[in-house]
């Protein structure tokens, strides 16, 4: 993934459903203009892998699992 | 896939658990997140079967309906607060979601439905939501638009 700054650079954005498909690739395209990343999703493993990537191009990507049919979980990550 | 009259209570509850429940506790906080910054954005994930009917997938669609009266609703309670509550409505599109599914069994018909002759992949979709949700982008709101390859002006 190239870095290419846009107009996210700096700017917090939560991503539910985010280590799968279109959630995924919005993380990604969101963390090549610079976006500060937090990734949400129930599947830690793939979670976890979509992190790491990320990570390596862009410094602001953190991960928290989160079941969005838990109401819990949802506000804790927000 | 299911036809209409062999869905049951439970497979409405468990779409409508994951669909419009996680979106609308999500809306929720992050509403109020943006109550005290006077800034932000929520984009929300439709379908074009959010929009339209989607024979064999009444519960899905339901849910779908469900998220663009959300994103529309909470554009208009809280236009003064944010800089934009929208949605994309995309046609099936090229995920593990749908290539693993039913959806995948059909993937050419579904395919040759559009004018584009194709399904769209996550990098269009993507692209589509990152422009909707620019920070730019701020006169626009309450909008749930079709990313379809063409399928909704049909």
């Amino acid at each position: 993934m190239e870095k290419d700054m846009g107009q996210f650079e700096g700017l917090a954005v939560f991503i539910t459903g985010a280590a799968r498909g279109i959630g995924a690739e919005l993380s990604r395209h969101l963390a090549a203009q610079g976006a500060k990343l937090l990734l949400a999703d129930r599947n830690q493993t793939r979670l976890d892998q979509l992190v790491d990537d990320l990570s390596k191009v862009a410094p602001h990507v953190k991960g928290v699992r989160c079941d969005v049919t838990s109401e819990q979980d949802v506000r804790a990550a927000v | 896939m299911k036809s209409f009259v062999d869905l049951t209570a439970g497979d409405m509850n468990s779409r409508f658990s994951v669909n419009v429940m996680g979106i609308f506790d999500g809306m929720k906080y992050q509403l109020g997140e943006m109550l005290k910054s006077r800034s932000g954005s929520i984009l929300n994930v439709s379908s074009c079967a959010g929009i339209g009917a989607a024979p064999k997938l009444a519960a899905y669609s339901a849910s779908k309906h469900a998220v663009v009266g959300l994103t529309k609703t909470a554009a208009a309670e809280y236009a003064k607060y944010s800089s934009g509550v929208n949605a994309i409505c995309p046609f099936f599109t090229l995920t593990p979601m749908v290539e693993d599914g039913d959806a995948g069994k059909i993937q050419d018909f579904l395919a040759n439905s559009t004018p584009m002759k194709r399904l769209g992949t996550t990098a269009e979709i993507a692209t589509a939501a990152s422009m909707l949700c620019a920070p730019a982008n701020s006169y626009l709101t309450g909008q749930c638009v079709a990313v379809d390859g063409g399928v909704s002006v049909l």
